[in-house]
């Protein structure tokens, strides 16, 4: 028992990015059998990895880096052991940052299973493997120090995405699924072409070998803009937007709730990319000015587009594109004073709340997601000219909603206000007109929530009686908002445990960058 | 800058809000203990409309509830929208065009 | 040097094709032209002039010091099969279009929006 222990925890790394995809095909072959094995496999591999991600998370807190290649034991010192001369294996690390997008993407993927258990009727031999390749996705791509490996994950994700759009059939499923992966494919074209430029000047994939050989040239350059690019294009910031309102539209909401994180894992791999890997010789001012005008961007066309859309779905997407403009904005501002004094005084604290507004707009965006999907699946229709009155029939629903509202425009007790706190304070202290489009944005936002929350659930009782909402729905949205409430009312709590050892492992580019020297 | 953590000390105590919230919740139920709760539930709950009968229409949409707003911004919607057209082609032309300026800027500065 | 000219030119071929060709089977065959220069492009720097192929029970003794480097291979090989996935699911998803919409026409699929 001794060994099943200490073997579970040396390998922790690669087991959580492997038994989802192991639940996955396990998923497909036992449901030939009988379809109601689906869901016990998939929530038994979804609370394995969470379980795991949170054991794994205790040791980067006390101990620093984890690092794994997977032939070897992983091992916390910095040396490979002897024999290995190419750094070209397949190499695991988690630092700070990374363990905190892996808990996000573990409570959320948790969270999202437990509702689709009612919410996908009759396409479950469909689902639920694509939903665990898609989570077995998106930990790769956390999880993994190595830049090919990146890829190859980003497209697992990205192909295993756009069959999940075609879950519900409808009449424009298949343009929204086409949609997506050709930009998906495009982008992942486009990060290839970087990651053999990259191997072509230095001879190696490694990313924390990569960080330390980086010299400034011309093809360097040209590497970092075709990454920068194309992992902002899959992250959903505005000049490449436009294929997030139709992919998040489309498909079943708990999906929705994790292609969410799944931008997020996209900008966490634009943020590595930024500072880690191109962090000690980067020209940070252009980069960093470069990202706040493309948050910015967001933000204000985001919110704007949000205004008139009569779909509850592209409604939120455009404000999932909005919420990505308010990170990248934070970012920004923190990469384009790195270095300086005014870095310790207000960067640092950008850096913060835009991490921390990763943590919140998980929250928040897949608790109105599936208040979305609740929504949908008591009165038929996602239209909001033809919703009305549902708050006389689903009270709780109504609560869940609001308390989504009110955290995605930052209202007091909720985690939103938090976030958005540290970005408003730290922004103005660096250029005040960015933090007054800003503060317009959050009203703006406030706007169309509560034109939402007009359409659908106030006004006289619909005709027909709504379908009343299963058990484990709303126990999923509960435990959402309850999270809203905590991560709110205490902010000091998560800053101290969760993000600052997350902003500080991304800004040292020195430690990330020594994990493996070579003897 | 010491007055950007506020919510260390006093201003930013979690307990005096929960406690505020269930004192407010208390009140409001001894209220509604001494509430009037006599009126007819299927007759007395309808809204008053003057003795007209409900259309299906009067329930204004959704869409409607802004607009003033979606007036005085006309132009920038209408451009909004002929750019969000459906077709990939120009979605991947925007790609294109953010590459090639960003490629532009980071080469040259 | 001829080998950066064709990739850039397949590139640029397969840009032009998805920007300005309407037919999906079209954008599709563009996305395959940028795939194919892009594995290009891998295999091409792994390239030592002279090299023999990297099998050590193959090659003779003398040329072991002189082999073709085999990573970019590895690299392309993944990269040829991820394509090969999502030229899969890309025709597929075509074939549903046709089946809902009966056209293949990018700019006619927009008209369904409830915007």
């Amino acid at each position: 028992m001794n060994e099943w222990v200490s073997f579970l925890s040396v390998n922790a790394l690669w087991l959580i990015i492997v038994v989802p995809l192991m639940g996955a095909f396990l998923a497909g072959a036992a449901s030939k059998l009988n379809k109601k094995w689906c869901f016990p496999i998939a929530l038994f591999s979804v609370l394995f990895s969470f379980i795991f991600v949170m054991l794994l998370a205790q040791q980067v807190w006390a101990g620093g880096i984890v690092a794994n290649t997977v032939e070897h034991v992983s091992q916390t010192t910095l040396t490979l052991p002897s024999g290995s001369v190419l750094p070209i294996r397949i190499f695991l690390l988690a630092d700070g940052m990374s363990i905190l997008m892996a808990f996000i993407g573990s409570l959320i993927s948790v969270l999202a299973v437990i509702y689709s258990f009612q919410f996908i009727k009759s396409q479950e031999t469909f689902y639920y493997p694509l939903f665990l390749v898609m989570i077995s996705g998106m930990y790769g791509m956390v999880l993994t120090g190595d830049l090919f490996n990146l890829f190859v994950f980003l497209e697992i994700s990205s192909i295993s995405a756009t069959g999940l759009v075609m879950t519900f059939n409808r009449k424009r499923s298949p343009d929204s699924a086409f949609k997506l992966i050709t930009v998906s494919t495009i982008a992942a074209m486009m990060i290839l072409v970087a990651i053999g430029i990259l191997y072509s000047q230095y001879n190696a994939l490694n990313m924390s070998f990569l960080a330390q050989a980086i010299q400034w040239t011309l093809l360097d350059k040209i590497a970092l803009c075709l990454l920068f690019t194309g992992f902002a294009m899959k992250a959903g910031s505005v000049p490449m937007h436009f294929w997030v309102p139709d992919a998040y539209g489309d498909t079943p909401a708990s999906v929705s709730a994790f292609f969410v994180v799944l931008s997020q894992a996209s900008l966490y791999a634009l943020f590595r990319i930024c500072f880690s890997l191109f962090g000690l010789s980067i020209n940070n001012v252009t980069v960093g000015w470069i990202i706040i005008i493309l948050g910015v961007l967001s933000m204000f066309i985001g919110v704007m587009m949000a205004l008139v859309q009569k779909d509850i779905k592209r409604l939120m997407a455009f404000h999932a594109i909005s919420q990505t403009g308010y990170m990248l904005l934070g970012v920004g501002v923190g990469l384009a004073v790195l270095g300086t004094p005014a870095f310790v005084e207000f960067g640092s604290m950008a850096m913060q709340g835009s991490i921390f507004h990763m943590l919140n707009h998980s929250i928040y965006k897949g608790l109105l997601f599936l208040t979305a999907g609740a929504v949908f699946y008591a009165a038929g229709t996602r239209d909001l000219r033809e919703l009305r009155g549902l708050g006389h029939y689903m009270p709780l629903t109504t609560i869940f909603f609001m308390v989504g509202a009110f955290a995605i425009t930052g209202l007091p007790p909720f985690n939103g206000f938090a976030s958005k706190l540290l970005i408003y304070e730290s922004v103005y202290a660096f250029n005040p007109v960015l933090s007054a489009i800003a503060l317009l944005v959050s009203i703006l936002t406030l706007a169309s929530f509560m034109k939402v929350f007009y359409a659908a659930f106030l006004g006289p009782k619909p005709k027909k009686k709504p379908k009343p909402i299963p058990h484990t729905m709303l126990f999923a949205m509960l435990v959402l908002s309850l999270l809203c409430v905590v991560f709110g009312l205490f902010p000091g709590i998560i800053l101290d445990a969760l993000i600052k050892p997350a902003v500080e492992a991304l800004v040292s580019a020195v430690s990330y960058s020594g994990v493996f020297t070579f003897v | 800058m010491s007055s950007l953590f506020i919510f260390e000390g006093t201003l930013w105590n979690p307990t005096l809000f929960i406690a505020l919230f269930a004192g407010i919740l208390t009140l409001l139920w001894m209220f509604n203990k001494l509430w009037n709760h006599s009126y007819n539930k299927g007759q007395q709950e309808e809204p008053f409309i003057s003795g007209n009968a409900e259309l299906e229409e009067m329930h204004p949409k959704a869409p409607s509830i802004y607009w003033g707003f979606f007036e005085a911004f006309k132009g920038f919607y209408s451009k909004m929208h002929e750019m969000h057209s459906n077709a990939v082609n120009d979605y991947v032309f925007w790609f294109l065009l953010t590459l090639v300026i960003i490629l532009l800027i980071g080469v040259i500065i | 040097m001829l080998v950066y000219l064709v990739i850039a030119l397949l590139l640029a071929l397969g840009f032009y094709t998805l920007l300005f060709k309407k037919n999906l089977i079209k954008m599709i065959i563009g996305i395959a032209l940028i795939e194919n220069a892009v594995n290009m492009f891998l295999i091409s720097l792994g390239y030592v002039s002279d090299g023999y192929a990297p099998i050590y029970t193959i090659a003779p003794a003398e040329t072991w010091s002189s082999m073709v480097l085999p990573t970019p291979q590895a690299l392309t090989l993944t990269a040829i099969v991820i394509g090969l996935a999502s030229t899969a699911v890309m025709l597929s998803l075509a074939v549903m279009v046709f089946k809902n919409y009966k056209t293949l026409d990018s700019s006619k699929l927009g008209g369904i929006l409830s915007e």
